[in-house]
């Protein structure tokens, strides 16, 4: 019996590991951390599996399992969170360059790209992550963060511009595109 | 969203289904009217094409194979004490 649900269970929610394994090094940061949230997210699914109804999404619901352990262990030994302008919007930059942030994503590093998602309060990384990084539909988002899709449209809006302000100033900090004198 | 005109707004709001090809070409047609005259519009549209262009482009690292094998030898362990 136990085999049984075992091998249920198995084939359900491995195929999702490299989903699960790619959010959790985004969440935490760190790859050893990451290995352990993944464990402990399977292991907890395994023993809530009963709870999984057959025929629905099992990569949200492996996902809603895995943000809530990171809450519940993981986050707490994180920094404090960032404290960002809710309503910063990057003013376009007047630099005759018509073309400005397609030139410096062609020279920016992908550790800066990584680091600036690392920095975004948590509210905000996990909507980038799953949205922008694993590419999962907004309705499946919003299953997997128990919040409305209105929320997920939002979030992420307003996860970007914080994205693009830091983006933007680390570019223009290293010269890849004109400063412009702005603080946005 | 923000305090945004409503214009920008509506626009804003779309820009995913635009990338996504889901928008009928009236409304691409209102889209591209309103960025034509919107600097602000334009250039987060072609901000979020550049992120998202670069994101891709960065790629997806799979989960390790040893982690794979822990977690599977982890859920036979578990499994087997239920």
């Amino acid at each position: 019996m136990a085999d049984t649900v075992a091998a249920q269970f198995e084939a359900e929610a491995l195929p999702h590991l490299d989903t699960l394994y790619r959010v959790a090094l985004r969440l935490t940061n760190e790859p050893a951390a990451a290995d352990d949230l993944v464990q402990d997210t399977m292991l907890r699914a395994l023993k809530a599996w009963k709870s999984f109804q057959t025929g629905s999404n099992a990569r949200a619901w492996l996902v809603t399992i895995l943000r809530n352990q990171f809450i519940s262990g993981w986050r707490s030994r994180k920094r404090a969170p960032t404290q960002v302008d809710m309503d910063a919007i990057p003013e376009p930059p007047d630099t005759g360059d018509p073309d400005p942030e397609g030139r410096f994503f062609s020279e920016i590093i992908d550790e800066e790209v990584i680091r600036a998602i690392n920095d975004l309060p948590d509210e905000f990384r996990e909507v980038v992550v799953l949205s922008d990084l694993e590419e999962l539909p907004y309705a499946e988002i919003a299953m997997a963060l128990d919040i409305p899709v209105g929320t997920v449209k939002s979030r992420l809006f307003r996860a970007r511009r914080i994205l693009q302000g830091r983006l933007r100033r680390y570019a223009e900090e290293t010269g890849i595109i004109p400063s412009t004198g702005e603080d946005a | 969203m923000t305090d945004l005109p409503y214009e920008c707004e509506a626009v804003l709001n779309k820009l995913d289904a635009l990338r996504r090809g889901e928008l009928t070409h009236d409304e691409i047609s209102t889209m591209q009217a309103h960025m034509e005259v919107c600097q602000r519009c334009l250039s987060i549209e072609r901000y979020e094409r550049a992120f998202l262009a670069r994101l891709k482009a960065m790629g997806s690292p799979p989960c390790p194979e040893a982690l794979r094998t822990r977690v599977s030898a982890a859920l036979a362990r578990s499994a087997h004490e239920a």
